[in-house]
């Protein structure tokens, strides 16, 4: 009888032993990979006044428009992605050609900005500039204005183009 | 003579009964395997800033994210994916909503060549389709040859590191941009990686 029950726990003992191997585990392994990018507006520029040459002050033969004060100079408003940061350039120079004939002037633009519609309080910008950013709403003003010597200028009506840039930095 | 004859069947009983269990053993699924994942770049999928309504963007798999697994190598896994469209401020509540949603076209690869995998011996993986994609394959590729048998138990001189290789997943894709409200768009892909 003792000689049985030692046989019967020893085949016990045994069996247990396989489940443990049986039931081992595979060990599972998470990575979690992050997928992301940030959307901006396309960037409109639009004209809200022209610059007006003929009703602005002369003196010494040198037509001025300050981008700051004058009533005279153009505004246009950059509409983009609200509170974005943007890089604003512009040409300083541009050639004006005379609209019936072959004559040029030189105009020397100079630019004013603000995220306010606020015409005096504007910044003086310079060639290129990067700390400005929309407002809230996503609107940049611009004013634009500048100067032109006529001294040697022929009577007539002159054109010309201005060219800025506002990108997202 | 009654209580020798219970005695014996009460045995006969634990022992039939733990026979029979032991046999449902799989070989590949020994907890003595370790398998171990890792990133390889710590780059996630950042598709940098894009216009509203501009289309498509892509990341390809040079520029993706690389998971390495390590582990038996021929053993198989099994790697299962889930990820979803990308939503504005990373909110699963924009789901279904074009206006702040950017559909995600997942693509992956995986390298499990003999030395060490590169991505130009990568294998496309081609049949993903909807939001979750699973794949199946060796650490390392069979050497020509067909899979031999099942291993032998992993016993205490069992020693994995004679036995172990690195394979590795490629995720990459692209997004395309419809006209959706500006700011940070997010989501996450998920890999669950098991020793088949």
């Amino acid at each position: 009888m003792k000689q049985l029950l030692t046989i019967a726990l020893c085949i016990y003992g045994l069996s247990a032993t396989a489940p443990s191997v049986a039931k081992a585990q595979s060990k599972t392994n998470d990575v979690s990979i992050n997928v992301s990018t940030k959307v901006i507006s396309s960037i409109e520029m639009i004209t809200i006044q022209s610059m007006s040459l003929s009703k602005a002050n002369m003196r010494n033969d040198r037509i001025t428009i300050d981008p700051q004060t004058s009533s005279n100079a153009g505004k246009m408003i950059a509409t983009g992605t609200p509170n974005a940061d943007i890089r604003i350039s512009f040409l300083r120079q541009r050639e004006l050609t005379q609209s019936k004939g072959a004559k040029t002037l030189i105009f020397n633009y100079r630019v004013a900005g603000n995220s306010k519609d606020d015409q005096s309080t504007a910044e003086m910008l310079n060639r290129e500039n990067r700390d400005f950013k929309f407002n809230s709403n996503g609107h940049f003003y611009l004013w634009i204005g500048g100067s032109v010597d006529i001294s040697s200028a022929t009577p007539g009506n002159y054109q010309g183009e201005f060219t800025v840039d506002v990108e997202y930095i | 003579m009654f209580d020798k004859s219970l005695f014996i069947s009460a045995v006969l009983f634990f022992v039939c009964g733990w026979t029979g269990y032991a046999q449902q053993i799989n070989f590949s699924q020994y907890h003595s395997y370790n398998l171990s994942v890792g990133e390889l770049n710590s780059n996630n999928l950042d598709f940098g800033q894009v216009v509203s309504g501009s289309g498509q963007y892509s990341l390809d798999i040079n520029s993706g994210k690389v998971i390495s697994i390590t582990g038996v190598q021929y053993l198989d896994v099994i790697v299962e994916v889930t990820f979803n469209d990308l939503y504005l401020n990373g909110n699963p509540a924009n789901a279904g909503n074009s206006q702040k949603s950017i559909p995600f076209n997942l693509k992956a690869a995986y390298a499990n060549n003999k030395g060490t995998p590169n991505i130009g011996q990568a294998k496309f993986i081609n049949n993903i389709s909807g939001n979750s994609f699973t794949v199946r394959f060796p650490i390392l590729e069979r050497q020509g040859r067909p899979p031999g048998p099942p291993p032998a138990p992993p016993t205490n001189a069992f020693d994995q590191s004679k036995v172990e290789e690195t394979a590795y997943l490629y995720l990459f894709g692209s997004i395309n941009v419809g006209n959706v409200d500006a700011g940070p768009y997010s989501s996450d892909i998920t890999v669950t990686i098991n020793y088949d």
